[in-house]
């Protein structure tokens, strides 16, 4: 079945990309990694929802990437201003 | 494959090949600013073509449109953590590999020659951050 299939592809680009998080030289390599990553839980949800039929995943995947890119942008707030809020 | 519907499976193939691909590139691009080429335009893409097999697959209309927003989402968003990592690394002194990463290269763009001019501008900006009491110097 097709959706297996994809799923252990995109598994497989998270098990890739988890090197560069733990690797990766710099700072921003491990946010950006950590970007990919969640981008890719997104994707991977909206496969489970599809696999399984729970609808609901569809709910935590909006949620997760609502949050993935919250995140991101406080990360790199972090990185470049020392601080998260003002 | 006794159940394949191309207009299901397609998008669902092609997006995982490109996710795929992006994680690729993520691990075997030489620096920061090459890999956000990959993460950012690759994912986008790939992302957008599972959805779409998604939305296809789960015939639903509830489902329909939390996809929609999702792939809206992303598409306004991905673009834009990119451009943020890439701002954040640069003003912090990452440097970029250009040309060939040994002085070298084809230099199409001009950027070799420009490199000071651009440092210039870079520390100019750090200074305006920092006189806004945005950033702490150095």
């Amino acid at each position: 079945m097709i959706i297996n299939l994809a799923l252990g592809i995109v598994t497989l680009s998270v098990l890739l990309v988890t090197y560069r998080v733990l690797r990766g030289p710099s700072w921003g390599d491990r946010i950006m990694a950590f970007d990919f990553l969640s981008v890719n839980l997104v994707v991977l949800f909206a496969l489970i929802a599809v696999r399984t039929g729970y609808l609901v995943m569809l709910d935590a995947a909006l949620v997760l990437s609502l949050l993935g890119f919250l995140s991101t942008v406080a990360l790199t707030r972090y990185l470049l201003l020392g601080r998260v809020m003002k | 494959m006794d159940d394949f519907q191309a207009v299901r499976d397609l998008p669902i193939l092609i997006g995982a090949f490109f996710v795929l691909t992006a994680a690729i590139g993520v691990v075997r691009f030489p620096d920061l600013y090459s890999r956000l080429h990959a993460s950012s335009k690759l994912v986008t893409l790939g992302s957008a073509g599972i959805f779409l097999g998604v939305a296809f697959a789960l015939n639903d209309a509830a489902a329909f449109t939390r996809l929609a927003a999702v792939l809206l989402f992303q598409f306004l968003t991905t673009p834009l953590s990119a451009y943020l990592i890439a701002q954040a690394a640069y003003l912090r002194g990452l440097p970029p590999i250009l040309g060939d990463g040994q002085g070298g290269g084809t230099d199409e763009w001009g950027a070799l020659g420009r490199a000071d001019e651009v440092a210039q501008a870079d520390r100019e900006a750090l200074r305006v951050l920092a006189e806004e009491g945005l950033v702490d110097e150095g």
